[in-house]
This record gives C-alpha cells, sequence and structure tokens, in this order.
C-alpha cells in the first residue's frame, strides 16, 4: 500500500508540473519563436501585427497603419517605385520622421488596436512613363522594448537569442 | 434647195455627234502608245528609303506575293480574272475617284489561291521578271525582327505601268514594262515580359506573410525606356513568380531586390540584368532569380502592390495583393 502511496504521489507530482507547465505556455509564447526550412512550420505568435490602410487621391497615397496585434509596438513605412517617379512625403501631423534609411518612422507607439497618423506620399509620374506601373508600400513594426532607466524604444535588428531559443520582445513589459 | 439644207444639217449634226465621241473615248483609249500585251514585264519592289525598316540591324526578309487579278488589253481595259465580290478593275480604272487602296484591301481579303509569283526583298529590294500584263495585287506577310513587327498594306499595281494615270502629266505617258514600286510598310515595336522568381528557402511563420520589393529599370540604347517596381509576398516557405509584361524588346533590365523582407536576408545578388526577348520569341520571357532566407530577426512587415495603368488619356488605379495575377505558388 506505502508503495501504491509512493507511487500515486509520483504520478500526482508529475502530472502537476505538466499542468503548470501547459498553463504557463501561454504567455511564454509570446517570447519563443522558430521558423520553417521549405514547407515544414511550427507557429507561435510573437504578439505584435499591423495591416496596411490606404486610400488615394490626387496622385498621393494617404498611408495608416492599425496595430491589429496583441501588444503595443514601433511602426516604420517605405515606399517603392521605379527610379523615373518620384515620392514626395508629407507629414501633416508632425508624428512621423524621415529615418534617412528610406522608411518613416512613426513616433509614437502604436496601441493594441490603435492607429498611426496618416503618412500622404505623392507619386509623381513623367510622362514619358505614361503607361502602366506599379508603387510598393511596405510597413514594418517591431515590438516595445525598455532601457534600464524605463525608456521604451524600437530594435528594428532585434533577434533571437538561437542559443536559448528565447527572444527579448516585450522584454521589460 | 430645202433638200440640200436639211442634207448639210444632218451632216453637221454628224459631225459634231462624232466629235463629241472622240473626245469622250480619249481618255479612255490609252495616255500613250498601244500597249504590248505580248511583252514580259517586270516588277522591282523596294522599301521606301526612309523606312525605319532600313535602319533595323536584325530587318528579316520579306516575301512578297503577286496575284494577276485582271489582264489588260492594247487599250488599257482590263478583264478580271479571280472572281472578287465589289472589285472589278475595269470599272475602278475607269473613275477618277476610285479608292484603289480600300479595293486592294477588299481583294486581299478575298483573295485565296497560290501566287501568280513570289518576290523575296533582301535588304529592303526584290524583283520578279517574266510577268504578264496585267492588274497585279502586291500582298505580304506580317514578318518581325527582334524588336519591331513590320506590317505592309496590300496594293494593285498595273503591268506595264504608266505615271500617267497617277500623275496625269502628258510627260509621263509612256509604258513601263519594268517597274519599280515603293511598298507600303509599317513598323511596330515588340515587347517582352520578365519573370522575377522567388526562393524563400526558410520561413518564420509567427511572423505572417512577408512582402519582397523589386524595382525594375530598363535602358535601350543608353535612354531610360522603362522603370517599374514589383512585389511577391510569402505565406510559407517556396518558390513564387511574378511577371512584368509590356517591356520593350531588347532592353537591358536591371531587377534590384529594394526590400528583403522584415528579417529576411538576400542570399544571392542584390540586382540581376537581364536582355528582354520579344514575347512569342524563343527564350521569352526572361527570368532573373532570387533567394532569402530567415535571418532570426523578431520584425514583421508585408507590403501592397498598387498598380496604375493609363488607358485612353485617363488613369486607373487598383491595390493588389501581389503585382500581377500571373503570381505562382510553387511551394516546396
Amino acid at each position: 500500500m506505502r508503495r501504491f502511496l509512493k507511487k500515486k504521489t509520483v504520478w500526482l507530482t508529475a502530472a502537476a508540473v505538466i499542468l503548470i507547465g501547459c498553463i504557463s505556455i501561454g504567455p511564454a509564447m509570446a517570447y519563443f519563436t522558430t521558423y520553417t526550412k521549405a514547407a515544414g512550420s511550427q507557429t507561435i505568435s510573437l504578439g505584435s501585427s499591423t495591416t496596411i490602410r490606404e486610400t488615394f487621391s490626387n496622385w498621393t497615397k494617404h498611408i495608416t497603419i492599425d496595430n491589429t496585434g496583441e501588444n503595443p509596438c514601433y511602426v516604420r513605412v517605405k515606399v517603392i517605385a521605379g527610379s523615373q517617379f518620384t515620392i514626395n512625403y508629407t507629414d501633416s501631423t508632425g508624428n512621423w520622421y524621415d529615418g534617412g534609411d528610406g522608411y518613416w518612422y512613426c513616433k509614437q507607439i502604436v496601441p493594441v488596436g490603435g492607429s498611426t497618423a496618416q503618412l500622404d506620399a505623392k507619386i509623381t509620374v513623367p510622362d514619358s512613363m505614361k503607361t502602366e506601373f506599379n508603387v510598393v508600400v511596405v510597413q514594418e513594426c517591431t515590438g516595445v522594448l525598455y532601457d534600464a532607466n524605463g525608456n521604451p524604444y524600437a530594435d528594428w535588428t532585434q533577434k533571437i537569442d538561437t542559443t536559448t531559443g528565447i527572444s527579448g520582445e516585450g522584454a521589460g513589459e | 434647195m430645202k433638200s440640200l439644207r436639211l442634207k448639210r444639217g444632218r451632216i453637221a449634226g454628224a459631225l459634231v455627234v462624232m466629235l463629241l465621241l472622240t473626245c469622250l473615248y480619249i481618255p479612255a483609249v490609252n495616255a500613250a502608245d498601244a500597249i504590248n500585251t505580248n511583252t514580259k514585264c517586270s516588277l522591282t519592289l523596294e522599301v521606301p528609303t526612309d523606312s525605319a525598316y532600313n535602319q533595323d540591324t536584325n530587318k528579316p526578309a520579306i516575301t512578297a506575293k503577286l496575284y494577276r487579278v485582271a489582264s489588260v488589253s492594247e487599250s488599257r481595259h482590263f478583264t478580271m480574272i479571280d472572281t472578287i465580290p465589289g472589285v472589278d478593275i475595269e470599272t475602278l480604272s475607269q473613275s477618277d475617284s476610285t479608292d484603289w487602296a480600300a479595293a486592294a484591301q477588299t481583294a486581299a481579303s478575298v483573295i485565296n489561291r497560290t501566287p501568280d509569283t513570289t518576290v523575296t526583298l533582301t535588304n529592303g529590294t526584290g524583283k520578279a521578271s517574266g510577268l504578264e500584263t496585267g492588274m497585279y495585287l502586291v500582298m505580304m506577310d506580317t514578318v518581325t525582327s527582334k524588336e519591331y513587327e513590320y506590317t505592309f498594306t496590300p496594293y494593285f499595281i498595273s503591268l506595264p505601268n504608266n505615271l500617267y494615270y497617277s500623275t496625269q502629266k502628258p510627260t509621263d505617258d509612256s509604258w513601263v514594262y519594268d517597274a519599280t514600286s515603293f511598298i507600303k510598310i509599317g513598323q511596330a515595336p515588340r515587347y517582352g515580359s520578365i519573370v522575377i522568381e522567388k526562393t524563400l528557402e526558410s520561413y518564420n511563420e509567427s511572423l505572417g506573410q512577408v512582402t519582397f520589393a523589386y524595382t525594375v529599370e530598363g535602358k535601350k540604347a543608353g535612354v531610360t525606356n522603362y522603370s517599374n517596381a514589383a512585389m511577391i509576398t510569402f505565406n510559407k516557405a517556396g518558390i513564387q513568380t511574378t511577371i512584368l509584361t509590356g517591356i520593350p524588346a531588347l532592353t537591358t533590365v536591371t531587377v534590384t531586390e529594394a526590400y528583403t523582407g522584415a528579417s529576411y536576408t538576400l542570399s544571392t545578388a542584390p540586382d540581376q540584368t537581364a536582355s528582354i526577348i520579344a514575347d512569342g520569341d524563343e527564350g521569352s520571357p526572361v527570368k532573373v532569380s532570387f533567394t532569402n532566407t530567415y535571418n532570426n530577426e523578431t520584425k514583421k512587415g508585408y507590403g501592397v502592390a498598387n498598380h496604375f495603368s493609363y488607358n485612353n488619356g485617363e488613369w486607373s488605379w487598383e491595390q493588389l495583393e501581389n503585382n500581377s495575377a500571373s503570381t505562382t505558388d510553387n511551394a516546396q
């Protein structure tokens, strides 16, 4: 009987550990990631996610980015066109700045469910190119990080720590 | 006496009628001497010296088909050989307002037999000899070079030829049994396409869909003649292609991966060059390939393409997930 009880204790302990582990997986998912090779894949959410919202008038793209993810994030935008087309950005709200690297950065953290202010990109088409063309609008988002003083910042080159499998996204939140 | 006056009047009337008939008959008789219908003729066909065809370094040979649709009499009266509804050469030749171009188009659309002879124009000139007299329909099939498409307008030419009938100058009224004619040629540029093939070796599903964007710049004879952008969006690892069409043939195109995807690294050269081959020719469409892989970064991002097209003086705009409907997914 004692042997049985001992055995039972072991099993119960093991079950409890597994249950606790399962409960903690949810929050941990935001800090882990993996990637696929070829067609194989695993999915673990990284939290932040954004969507492009555009309108067009007077040869100007009116760009707004919505945060549709689970975490606040930083956002940047780039408009790509052929060399013969000129793109002039206008920020009438003062909420964007030119990063000098081809991207325009939203100064504010975009909250969950929130949106950026509008960024305008005016397209100038030369007469010699009056046929057909594409303009590609690209947006990126990255999680909010905090420095030692608790100040938020964005790290656009942040990488996952593949040695431990833990990424720093959201650290300090 | 009364009878004599009556006789004189009749004679005078007859003379007037004869004179009138003679006047009416003169244009129809000939502008020159009678045609010698037994003489063999020749026809030299030439591309006009000011034609852009002569500047084409890859100009193709042109084959002209000659159809003798009517015979001609010594007094330049025509008798149809082919039955062509709406086209009777004799009737047409009697009118000063004949639309010969329209008649030739009609004949060209109807005639369906082996030509009487063919002439190959090499370097813009060719000659047919030993031709019987008559009215000929000259037709040429469309030909292409690597860069251009050449189309031709069919036309009639009479052998022997006589400039009087086109110039109305009495000095041009002799029959020309060895005639020369400039063919009616039109030139249009040909266009080709480029396929951008993207291989995504590894993909982080946690980051969601990822876009790769390209700029495409084309030059011909040192002048920029094409400028565009393209994109491909992935939601899994694999291979996708997108195609850009309507690029002038023989344009040298440089494709640059202008956006390598959030958290992805390009593992092939960022710029790739190709010479556009006209659609339908061997080797078309040309292809450039890029490969990217996940680089362990954590930022997310994707793009949307805005496609603008200009037709009949108006622009239209549409937003596309990919810049081309011809994107294919060949996931491994």
